[in-house]
């Protein structure tokens, strides 16, 4: 499947995913096929619904990288409202980042506090004093504007207010716009704050303030240039994600270093003055390419940066892609088949008599469609039976993955949908043992009576073999005793009448456009 | 209103949909953007992991409003989702809720419900989150609850029946113990023949709401809104209304309990009865605890950080019944002169050993730079009088304050992170013992 990116990076704002070249999907009901045929075509977007369910937001989602940068500061630009969940982000920073070695200050962060009268007056002012006492107040590394519906709609400037007040506070300034309202596509917050982090920092160590450049009198000059480019030449970039732990990371990063690359990560965990090396590496590879595509595309455009877009290494067939694409970079395929064939080994041995007590079990996963994809082959590659994919949005770059899957376990149903609703009417049919779905999701399983697993948890590893292992346990364990979702199921009513079950569960999708709706109907 | 670091409340949609999420077969239809109602049901879920419900987070039916229905209007989107809801959605009572967008471009949703002449129950009610904080929500809630659903009473429809009491100014989430509180009050209410609508506890009905209109007291334990709902509800419903503290504790709960009877016209000495042997049981267990508190010398000075509705009554407690110091209360939501006021003078009523300092401050480090800096707790010298033994009652975002006063601390306030609050409260007698407990447990807890 061709893949093609474009972004115009010097737009002031970049478009939602909805509206971008990705034409993402946020609505579709019907199997693998359909969906990666619609998003080949570019009508994905066309789908919407007439029965809509809260989900996340952009601006919330916004939050979680700028959330996750070494000692900054993030401010909610809006009512109070917004943002007011972050309590909760605090522990997950500072643990997650000690786990990583990094000590984090945790999450800092203010509400503009917007009231009505701000509202019919402007908040530009009340932000301006914002971002003078956050400096003020804690010297962050950087201080993240994240802007919400109210001030986007009453036309605060959030560039204006950032650019006049930049010489006034020492930590940059960066503008996430943010609305809610302006992406139903809520992985458009990855594009956004990607945007304000590329318009406000630089990628490229300064000589004297980061390294101490060689000197051409040095009789060792040539040599050490040369040593220098070549440790270069071996250097990859991976870029993290709040979904991706410690434990991933590590993995990951072991398996590389086994093959002799240095291995760097980004940009989460990290302050902006570390981001100068980001352009000190061969390649940019990212975890997981739903987050971070806009950024390495821009670090191509700009530094003349490859990156290759593997699939999130979950599983052994995923996990043997991505470190083989890597190794392939670097010529290293055969160093690389030697190290998977020993690791693969190790592991088929060990998840052998765990397989063997799952085999055939009916499995439902939902979340972010790379994840999904990849844990969908791993749970096919464990002998479960794959009954259904749930994407939260979908567009042509997961066709790769998804093409592979179908191929594999077949044209099954795979919708993008995060209501509550369609799931559970979907329940009566899939009939899944258990699932594995995105935090938020497992909660309407479990009342149903569908034991859930979270499909990331940062405290449990996931990605390559000892995630392999680690998820595989935890499903052995989740179906040694689902007393806790039948207790629940038994105990607790779900919010829909009877009636909701005899319906299609895709009833209130509406096409756009014919295209869409033939779509539908083949899946 | 300034800007605010770590504020721990959410805005007016916030706090309606907290109370709506918390009344039986009651379903909320957010019109607004996709993010309103599963952020701010994360939001209140952050008192003690108040999450789930019966139709909050990816359930909730919203809008979903974009771009175009900013610029367009979000009418049609609107009528679309609340035919589709009312198709679908098992619920008694639905609540129409705005959110910010649609509130400032002024979707005429009154117009649109006019459409559904055949409706189930339904409420509405405009909830732009500028338009105030979750408490404003919940005050403003209650009151189109009562206006909307509740009928008043015919004259004299009491007769006959045991009296009957509304309990109001509770905020789930944003007080995390609402749950166990209600329940213990209601208990001590029943053990005095006193029927109570708790409107937010299990068990709770809409046809016993319904019903809320024939009580003949609403008690409302909020001093900071209580005034204002309690006149617009005798307003509306003809129902007399008593601001009251949370009683917490023994003593507390037995004046609680005296003044309902003197309100409700019951016979004093049953009133004394039931607190009497409610405080034999309280003494039976708080002297088993006795040779721990005083063997170790468990009296702390305290502070205490929590929301106008519970910072009064928990540093009461820990004066009056435990015997304790509180050197500051700190009050943490956003309040106008009138409510500080209405504050403080309570504040001056109640008895303290040494009168500690009243502070309002919604500014999470505020908080702490207040208490260095008016007690300041690192001073280059070897004698001087710091807060200490110091026990914090706060959130959790005072945790590492504590730690850093070498004080211990209990997380009672919005946001608690670090436990659940599950069925536990700290009202009435069985809520006394509860925070004795929990605040010994936090100074025993490393014996290991």
């Amino acid at each position: 499947m061709k893949r093609e990116f474009e972004a115009d990076f010097t737009l002031k704002v970049p478009p939602s995913r909805e509206a971008s070249c990705r034409n993402t999907g946020y609505a579709f009901g019907g199997a693998t096929r359909g969906l990666v045929e619609c998003a080949g075509k570019g009508c994905l977007n066309q789908c919407d619904r007439e029965f809509r369910q809260s989900t996340n937001c952009q601006m919330y989602v916004s939050s979680l990288i700028s959330f996750s940068v070494k000692d900054s500061v993030v401010i909610f630009h809006g009512p109070v409202g917004c943002g007011a969940q972050a309590h909760l982000i605090d522990y997950s920073v500072k643990t997650f980042g000690a786990r990583r070695g990094v000590r984090m200050s945790g999450a800092r962060w203010f509400s503009t506090n917007l009231d009505e009268g701000d509202v019919i007056g402007g908040g530009e002012a009340k932000l301006r004093q914002t971002i003078i006492e956050a400096d003020r107040r804690f010297r962050p590394t950087a201080i993240f504007v994240i802007n919400s519906c109210a001030p986007a709609i009453i036309g605060d400037d959030l560039d204006e207010v950032i650019n006049n007040v930049q010489s006034e506070v020492s930590a940059p300034v960066v503008p996430i716009h943010s609305p809610g309202f302006k992406a139903r596509v809520f992985s458009s917050a990855y594009d956004v704050v990607y945007h304000g982090i590329l318009q406000k920092f630089a990628f490229k160590p300064e000589p004297y303030l980061d390294y101490q450049p060689f000197f051409r009198s040095d009789p060792d000059y040539e040599r050490k240039v040369r040593d220098y480019e070549y440790q270069k030449s071996r250097t990859v970039n991976l870029y993290n994600a709040w979904s991706i732990g410690p434990d991933d990371e590590a993995e990951i990063r072991r398996l590389l270093e086994a093959l002799g690359l240095n291995v760097r990560i980004f940009v989460e965990f990290k302050e902006p003055d570390e981001w100068r090396w980001l352009g000190e590496a061969a390649l940019n590879v990212c975890f997981c390419h739903v987050h971070d595509l806009y950024f390495v595309e821009f670090l191509k455009k700009t530094l003349g940066m490859p990156y290759i877009l593997p699939n999130i290494p979950i599983g052994l067939s995923a996990t043997r892609n991505f470190v083989k694409e890597i190794a392939d970079f670097f010529g290293l395929g055969e160093e690389a088949e030697r190290l998977i064939a020993k690791e693969e080994g190790e592991l088929k041995a060990a998840l052998e008599p765990l397989a063997a007590k799952i085999r055939g079990k009916r499995v439902l996963i939902s979340g972010g469609y790379l994840r999904i994809g990849a844990t969908g082959l791993f749970a096919n590659e464990l002998g479960l039976k794959v009954v259904g994919f749930r994407n939260f949005n979908y567009d042509m770059f997961g066709n790769k993955l998804f093409g592979e899957l179908e191929e594999k376990i077949g044209n099954v149903s795979n919708v993008i949908s995060t209501q509550s609703s369609e799931l559970l009417n979907e329940l009566k049919t899939l009939k899944p043992d258990f699932a594995i779905s995105h935090p938020g999701i497992g909660i309407w399983l479990t009342k149903a009576g569908v034991p859930s697993i979270t499909l990331f948890a940062q405290r449990f590893p996931f990605f390559g073999y000892r995630g392999a292992y680690a998820l595989t346990r935890r499903i052995v364990r989740t179906l040694a005793n689902p007393n806790y979702a039948r207790n629940l199921a038994a105990n607790v009513p779900l919010p829909y009448k009877e009636k909701w079950y005899d319906m299609n569960p895709y009833h209130f999708l509406v096409a756009k456009d014919a295209a869409v709706g033939a779509a539908n109907a083949g899946g | 209103m300034t800007y605010i670091e770590r504020p721990r409340f959410s805005c007016m949609l916030g706090g309606v949909l907290a109370t709506v999420n918390s009344l039986p077969r009651t379903v909320p239809v957010v019109h607004g953007a996709q993010g309103c109602g599963r952020n701010l049901s994360s939001a209140y879920a952050q008192g003690g992991y108040y999450g789930g419900g019966y139709c909050n987070e990816h359930s909730v039916p919203s809008s979903n409003v974009d771009e175009s229905d900013v610029i367009f209007g979000g009418g049609e989107t609107l009528a679309k989702e609340l035919a589709n809801s009312f198709e679908i959605i098992d619920a008694d009572l639905f609540v129409i809720t705005t959110a910010c967008m649609t509130d400032i471009i002024g979707d005429d949703v009154k117009s649109v419900l006019s459409r559904f002449p055949d409706r189930p129950p339904s409420i509405f009610i405009e909830t732009g989150g500028f338009k105030g904080d979750c408490y404003f929500g919940y005050r403003r809630f209650m009151e189109e609850l009562f206006l909307q659903y509740i009928p008043r009473a015919e004259r004299g429809a009491g007769e006959g029946k045991p009296p009957r009491v509304n309990l109001l100014g509770l905020l789930p989430g944003y007080d995390p113990f609402f749950r166990g509180d209600l329940e213990e009050i209601d208990r001590l209410l029943g053990r005095l023949g006193v029927a109570a609508t708790t409107f937010l506890t299990p068990g709770q009905t809409l046809a016993g709401i319904r019903e809320a209109g024939t009580a003949g007291l609403n008690v409302i334990f909020n001093r900071a809104h209580g005034e204002e709902l309690g006149r617009n509800l005798r307003e509306s419903h003809g129902i007399d209304y008593w601001l009251a503290d949370l009683p917490v504790g023994a003593k507390a709960s037995g004046e609680f309990l005296r003044e309902i009877a003197r309100r409700l016209k019951l016979d004093p000495a049953a009133a004394e009865r039931v607190a009497r042997s409610e405080t034999g049981r309280y003494y039976d267990y708080v002297e088993r605890l006795s040779p721990l508190v005083v063997d170790f010398d468990f009296q702390n000075y305290a502070v205490v950080v929590a929301n106008s509705t519970n910072a009064l009554p928990y540093a009461s407690y820990l004066d009056n019944e435990l015997g304790w110091l509180p050197t500051h209360v700190y009050i943490t939501d956003q309040l106008s002169e009138e409510q500080r006021e209405a504050l403080r003078t309570r504040f001056g009523e109640l008895a303290f050993s040494e009168r500690p300092e009243l502070v309002f401050e919604t500014d999470t480090q505020n908080i702490q730079r207040h208490l260095e800096t008016s007690r300041p707790q690192f001073l280059s010298r070897t004698y001087y009088d710091r807060i200490e033994p110091l026990f914090i009652l706060g959130s959790t975002l005072e945790y590492g304050f504590a730690e850093s006063l070498s004080g211990f601390h209990l997380s009672v306030s919005h946001p608690v992170i670090n436990r659940t609050a599950v069925a536990r409260g700290y009202a009435g007698y069985n809520g006394g013992l509860n925070l004795l407990c929990d605040l010994s447990d936090a100074q025993v807890a490393r014996r290991v």
